[in-house]
């Protein structure tokens, strides 16, 4: 048997095993799910290593990446300060005190400090991410084309910016309650958001239904013509 | 402590947002990367965490035959399965590439020595016998024989550019350092090619494969194509009109679902064009307040992580 | 024995056998009904088209954010759109900033070379000179703020994923800063990675054009960042890249059938079937609340 037809074999046994949880939790979903958490957890150490640690922080620190010519001439210097990632490698290191309890607060430290910056990062993330999205909001609601009025895009912006005001309007808790502006807008803002949910169930059906027929198609057509290759019928 | 620390982590970027990127003459540019890469690093440090839990929960499980032992060795087994095939891949890439690189050097090299012939230290002369041994060096360390499994014309080509290679070197001079150069060019190419096929015949190639595409790829899809069928079974179960807002949330529901479908048209032919709209203005308004909202909260969240503003938990 | 397999198959089992049935059929008969429509397909399908190929060290920087999960919709985006590069010979970068990605950014630019080198036996595709993989990226947006602000993309990433010097990969003469990259095309099943790229990927010069693929279920929230002009154009799961199949086929006639539009029919087929199961839980739950009513009544 070919590689690549035993390949095809194992993904279509490994597909049934999983869809066999639909008839009951058994023992053999378990196992599959069991070595899909190995895999993973394998080849995620793996990556990290060779696409992140080795190339970007061992080889500039131990000098790695330095090249010379065969006359001892320097054509590739590396990074200078490179060994200074010994720190943070070292700081990063302080996260395995939390299995020693008397210095288990070290750990504290390093969690600290990637919250603070996860923090930081994340304020300079929201003004670049959001503020378009603001500026975007104030939509002209008369819209003017060559000189006369574009009715559909003046509804259109009207619709959107009611829309964004109300859903808006449901959110704020700081006013008092019984108003009658807040209390339509908020009902408004209710409505209009189960529109925009309803859209999201709508587009969740084609996400999940498209996993699952493209399954289908593999055990149906691929699977199947490699089983009956093995058997001998093709 | 952990406050300062915390308020450290942060710091840099909040300056880094902050300040001009030249600030008093000081550029932190060439800094930059250094400081996020090692900020990048404490996090990944953590990755051995992960492997610790799960020897811990699984060894543990295997050791004293409790219930589950069965699934946590599939477990372990898959996991250094992929943990040797997936690393030895990556090293025989890098072996692989070192070669590569080393040909590119060796090209480099003669180019220099052809055309700036000696330096301070040394003349012409000697940098061009060193520019020759090295690539003589180089050929040695080509492979001599093809492996069984591999392309054999691929290796055929290899040996006749190594032997083209060698006869270039034999009557090498500085002036035929450019004919070196392109049959390096030639001996590189054809051991790329070589090389491709060795590796495409591995044996490590082949179990990384069935671990790759037969099992994780296949695992991973079947396990998301399970929703599907829940989702159905949800619509039958949970999607009630039992009030405008349920009636609403259907109808949009509905008009997304026949508009993105190829039978919609039948239906009604302005179907697409009226999901278009749904999701272009009264969804995505919605959305976007939703997100404003949500960015607000996480803009106050980050600052309060920051600086510590969460006080600690206890009796009121 | 039958009594007691119908006792198994109660109303939620009953819906699953009657979806893998509904679906399979389609899928066996190979059922193909032209996609419908999406606009912003178009759009984007217009954006790479706008892209000059005569532009030396200008390249396009593709993130392919997802598993195999996702693989038929963001997979079959991925294809579409790598084709579409690879045909107008756009010189692209892939890369990836999560973890399960990173087989997927090795094979796929391989595949589709291989079927269009299969199709068009004079041309060649190579690795190196047409794209480039960089493999998997950790630190999200710490990262990619990096790589827009490095002065030098060549230099900042060093080596590829196949560990080969990036100065000895043709692919990036000339190419320096943010400024080579024509256009981001980021393909994402994962909440948060389009985001990491909108507030990071620029300099204070500089920003290129940002392109999506999403699976369905983002579809709402990526429209925002469309109406914003955050993005220039958007793949809609498989029916936009159904649409964009269609698009590339009309303008390279001898472009053979893709499975996308098998699938999106079969999907098609799907949406039916929920219509019917949500018309039917509400006809069981109006008429049979009001028989258990009458019941309780009498």
């Amino acid at each position: 048997m070919s590689t690549a037809l035993a390949i095809t074999i194992l993904a279509g046994i490994s597909t049934l095993a999983m869809l066999s949880f639909l008839v009951r939790e058994n023992s053999i979903y378990r196992a599959f799910e069991h070595i899909f958490i190995g895999l993973s957890a394998g080849l995620g150490l793996v990556v990290t290593v060779r696409d992140f640690l080795y190339p970007k922080i061992l080889m500039p620190m131990f000098g790695w990446d330095i090249v010379v010519f065969p006359d001892g001439t320097i054509k590739d210097p590396g990074h200078p300060l490179a060994w200074m990632y010994a720190i943070p490698l070292a700081f990063g290191l302080l996260y395995y005190t939390m299995y020693f309890p008397r210095y288990s607060w070290m750990a504290r430290l390093v969690i600290g400090f990637s919250f603070g910056a996860g923090g930081g990062l994340a304020i300079k993330g929201f003004f670049n991410e959001i503020l378009p999205q603001v500026t975007a909001s104030f939509k002209p609601l008369v819209v003017f084309d060559e000189g006369t009025i574009a009715w559909m895009s003046s509804f259109n912006n009207t619709v959107f910016v009611f829309t964004l005001l109300c859903t808006m309007a449901y959110f704020f808790f700081t006013f008092r309650r019984g108003e009658a502006l807040r209390g339509i807008a908020g009902s408004g803002g209710r409505w209009l958001m189960m529109v925009c949910f309803g859209a999201f169930f709508g587009s969740t059906v084609m996400a999940r239904m498209a996993i699952l027929v493209e399954r289908l198609q593999f055990l149906l057509i691929d699977w199947t013509d490699a089983l009956l290759k093995v058997v001998g019928y093709v | 402590m952990i406050r300062l620390v915390t308020f450290l982590g942060g710091f840099y970027f909040f300056l880094e947002f902050l300040l001009p990127t030249e600030f008093f003459g000081f550029s932190f540019a060439p800094y930059h990367e250094y400081i996020t890469n090692g900020i990048i690093t404490v996090g990944v440090a953590a990755i051995g965490l992960g492997l610790i839990s799960i020897l811990r929960v699984h060894g543990t499980r295997i050791l004293k035959v409790s219930p589950g032992w069965f699934p946590s060795t599939l477990l372990l087994l898959s996991m250094f399965a992929m943990i040797f095939a997936t690393g030895n891949e990556a090293i025989l890439d890098r072996n692989d590439a070192k070669l590569y690189e080393r040909a590119a050097l060796l090209r480099e090299f003669a180019t220099l020595v052809a055309k700036d012939g000696g330096t301070a230290e040394l003349s012409a002369e000697a940098r061009t016998t060193i520019a020759l041994e090295a690539v003589e060096t180089f050929i040695q360390e080509l492979p001599t024989s093809a492996e069984p499994e591999a392309d054999q014309s691929a290796f055929q080509e290899l040996v006749v550019a190594k032997t083209e290679l060698q006869r270039r070197i034999d009557s090498g001079s500085r002036e035929t350092l450019p004919g070196v150069n392109e049959g390096l060019a030639q001996v590189a190419t054809a051991l790329r090619a070589y090389k491709t096929t060795v590796r495409e015949a591995s044996s490590n190639r082949k179990v990384y494969n069935l671990l790759y595409q037969g099992l994780w790829t296949a695992l991973a899809a079947a396990m998301f194509s399970l929703l599907g069928f829940y989702i159905a079974a949800a619509a039958y179960r949970a999607f009630r009109v039992r009030s405008v807002e349920s009636a609403l949330m259907m109808g949009a529901a509905v008009i997304v679902m026949l508009g993105q479908i190829p039978f919609g048209v039948w239906l009604y032919e302005g179907l697409p064009a009226l999901r278009s709209w749904f999701l272009s203005v009264p969804s995505s308004a919605a959305f976007r307040a939703i997100r404003l909202g949500a960015g607000v909260a996480a803009l106050l969240m980050a600052i309060r992580m920051w600086l510590c503003l969460d006080r600690k938990g206890g009796k009121a | 024995m039958i009594r007691s397999l119908l006792r198994f198959i109660d109303a939620r089992r009953l819906i699953f056998i009657l979806v893998l049935v509904t679906l399979s059929l389609p899928l066996l008969l190979r059922w193909s009904v032209p996609p419908v429509r999406m606009t912003a397909a178009e759009l984007l399908f217009n954006e790479i088209e706008k892209i000059p190929t005569d532009v030396p060290g200008k390249i396009v920087y593709l993130a392919l954010d997802y598993g195999p999960g996702t693989k038929a919709e963001s997979g079959s985006q991925a294809k579409a759109l790598i084709e579409h590069l690879m045909r107008r010979r756009i010189k692209f970068l892939v890369t990836a900033q999560v973890l399960d990605a990173a087989p997927i950014i090795n094979s796929i630019p391989d595949e589709v070379a291989a079927g269009l080198m299969e199709l068009y036996p004079n041309e060649k595709w190579e690795y190196g000179i047409d794209w480039v993989n960089m493999g998997y990226t950790a630190g999200a947006g710490l990262n990619i703020q990096n790589v827009a602000k490095a002065a030098s993309i060549p230099n900042f990433f060093k080596r590829d994923a196949r560990g080969n010097s990036t100065a000895e990969i043709p692919l990036f003469n000339g190419v320096t800063s943010i400024e080579s990259v024509s256009a981001l095309i980021q393909i994402t099943a994962y909440v948060g990675t389009l985001e990491s790229y909108l507030q990071f990927f620029a300099n204070e010069k500089y920003r290129p054009i940002f392109l999506h693929g999403c699976t369905s279920i983002a579809t709402p929230q990526s429209f925002i960042y469309l109406d914003s002009g955050q993005i220039k154009g958007l793949l809609e799961g498989i029916a936009g890249a159904a649409w964009y199949g269609k698009l590339l086929s009309d303008k390279y006639p001898d472009r053979p059938v893709d499975d996308s539009v098998v699938i999106n029919t079969t999907l098609g087929v799907a949406h039916l079937l929920v219509i019917l199961l949500i018309v039917a839980g509400n006809f069981v739950g109006i008429f049979g609340t009001r028989a258990s009513k009458r019941r309780t009544d009498v």
